[in-house]
């Protein structure tokens, strides 16, 4: 179970660093992806949190977090972040993701964890050279072109072996999604204030 | 846009950017087609992002145990950092990726040597012989000159030492090599044509491509040379030296030194990976991963990254080193050589920095005071004994 952000903001007030870790544990993850989802690369979004998370243990801002504004806090910062790294690399390639820049942590933050984490086992039961393929994509933002070259490949066949999986995964998906909209709905309405 | 298998591929392509500006037009008025469609492509988009972030979501490396290690590590170093920069009085801070490597040790012996007088040893300048791809040689030094290569490729010596890549016009089908060779007692700094700084040291040469072309961009090292990549994720950097490879990740990272038969990295920050033949190894920051050539073995430990890097600030430092690989360093930028009357001295470890375009006796002097090793400068050769 998660820390509580109440835990986590006393114990990095007393620079203890068992509030890191209950940090890294909690937010981390998630903190990445949605740089990531900015950056459209892993590994650099890794950076951009991972340099965050000690700049907050070494500075005094670290020491007074409010456990109300913790969460907005975290996403705001590491988007900001995120924003100002994605200005030093090629603006072009990154244009078609402005949908991803401009959504706010909110929404990500109530995404359907439980359709993720079965998208998430659909993707782990697909051949290899698929999630070979949706990795370079996904996880480091290659072109169908660099991907073909990375694997050794056609770009035919990347646009095939994805193509197929996303298709694979959505029909899988589809049963659960529907009873997933349902269950959806009841927590929405829950947590509107 | 009718046959509805099609729908997915082309949606996928137009979220992706993959579709040229007619593609994407078709996209877009299908969708503006019908309020069915609309819905479809909200809703394929919502599911796209979700398989997106599942993917980016098991991609995800960092651990608590690897990042706590980073974050003692880093006070660690600050610490010993601080005392640094308070001798080194504002040795800016080293951003961006570096690489070093020492070139193992030709026993070249400096012929005119012993006919300049010996009053003081001069600190090397920017030289350095620049090889076109027709095999034509050009001396660069502090003239500005202006070149263009077969590929349409322009380049500029600024007379201060940078020596600048612009690609043409038009994008060149094959690569056309140079080489740049920094002599003993030389230096010289290339930005090139992807944006990428490179420092090189004295008694240093890089091979590249006037324009990087094809999936990666590779330049090959013998010597010394400190990197600042230009962050391209589509293709990957790659510095070759001596059989090493490293590859560069993210964007902040640093240097690495030789001594005969190793090659060395050490990164700062950001992410390398580094090969010789088969694995490649990652490295955290403040590691420094070594080659021993002879049998092709990585041994990575945590150093202290600032004296690995100080020279591309024109600084000499020197952390408990041994007093026969100073002098190595020393003799490359001062162009003089070290004739250890007495063989035990060799060993004697180190420490203490210097600016480089000072007198270098000043550093023999502050051996001299903290350890038995004694100097004399005879010509371009120092006797220590």
């Amino acid at each position: 179970m998660a820390a509580s952000d109440q835990t986590i903001c006393a114990l990095l007030a007393a620079h203890d660093e068992k509030g890191m870790e209950h940090l890294f544990d909690k937010y981390y993850k998630p903190l990445v992806v949605w740089a990531a989802g900015i950056l459209n690369h892993v590994m650099q979004a890794e950076d951009v949190v991972q340099d965050f998370f000690i700049r907050l243990w070494e500075r005094q801002e670290g020491r007074a977090l409010q456990a109300e504004t913790l969460r907005s806090f975290l996403y705001t910062s590491v988007r900001n972040l995120a924003l100002d790294r994605l200005e030093k690399k090629d603006p072009l390639r990154h244009a078609a993701d402005v949908s991803q820049c401009e959504r706010t942590w909110e929404e990500y933050d109530t995404r359907e964890e439980e359709m993720l984490a079965r998208v998430r086992a659909e993707i782990a039961a697909l051949p290899e050279r698929s999630r070979a393929v949706m990795d370079c994509i996904y996880a480091e933002g290659l072109s169908y072109k660099a991907t073909a070259e990375r694997l050794g490949v056609s770009v035919a066949t990347v646009n095939t072996l994805l193509v197929n999986a996303v298709k694979k995964i959505r029909k899988n998906c589809s049963g659960f999604r529907a009873e997933l909209l349902v269950f959806l709905r009841v927590r929405r309405t829950k947590t509107v204030k | 846009m009718n046959a509805k298998e099609h729908i997915d591929d082309k949606l996928i392509r137009y979220l992706l950017g993959e579709c040229d500006a007619e593609e994407s037009r078709e996209v877009e008025r299908w969708v503006a087609e019908s309020a069915k469609n609309r819905r479809y492509f909200e809703d394929f988009r919502r599911f796209h992002l979700q398989v997106r972030e599942a993917v980016q979501w098991e991609a995800v490396r960092g651990t608590y145990p690897n990042f706590r290690r980073r974050l003692l590590q880093l006070r660690g170093r600050r610490k010993r950092l601080r005392v640094f920069a308070g001798m080194a009085a504002g040795l800016a801070l080293l951003v961006g990726i570096g690489l070093a490597v020492f070139l193992k040790d030709n026993g070249k012996v400096p012929a005119e040597a012993e006919l300049l007088a010996a009053e003081s040893i001069q600190p090397g300048g920017v030289r350095a012989t620049l090889h076109l791809s027709n095999g034509e040689q050009v001396d660069l030094g502090e003239e500005a000159r202006q070149l263009e290569e077969q590929d349409g490729t322009l380049l500029a010596a600024d007379g201060n030492g940078i020596l600048n890549y612009r690609s043409g016009e038009e994008a060149a089908a094959d690569a056309v090599y140079n080489r740049l060779e920094v002599p003993r007692g030389g230096e010289f700094r290339l930005k090139l044509a992807d944006g990428t700084s490179v420092w090189l040291n004295a008694e240093s040469e890089l091979r590249y491509p006037a324009a990087f072309v094809g999936g990666e961009r590779r330049v090959v090292l013998k010597g010394e040379a400190y990197f600042q990549v230009e962050t391209d994720s589509t293709k990957p950097f790659i510095v070759e030296a001596e059989g090493m490879e490293t590859r560069v990740y993210g964007t902040e990272f640093n240097v690495c030194t030789q001594q005969e038969g190793r090659v060395q990295a050490v990164l700062v920050s950001g992410r390398v990976g580094v090969g010789y033949g088969g694995e490649e190894t990652l490295l955290a920051p403040s590691q420094k991963a070594e080659v021993t050539l002879a049998d092709g073995s990585i041994n990575v430990q945590e150093v202290d990254v600032l004296p690995y890097v100080a020279w591309k600030d024109g600084i000499f430092m020197f952390h408990d080193e041994s007093l026969e690989a100073i002098m190595e360093k020393l003799g490359r930028w001062y162009n003089i050589d070290a004739f250890f009357a007495n063989e035990e001295v060799k060993g004697i470890r180190l420490s203490g920095m210097l600016e480089r375009h000072k007198d270098v006796r000043e550093l023999f002097r502050h051996f001299e005071k903290i350890s038995v090793a004694r100097f004399s400068v005879q010509g371009n050769t120092v006797v220590v004994q």
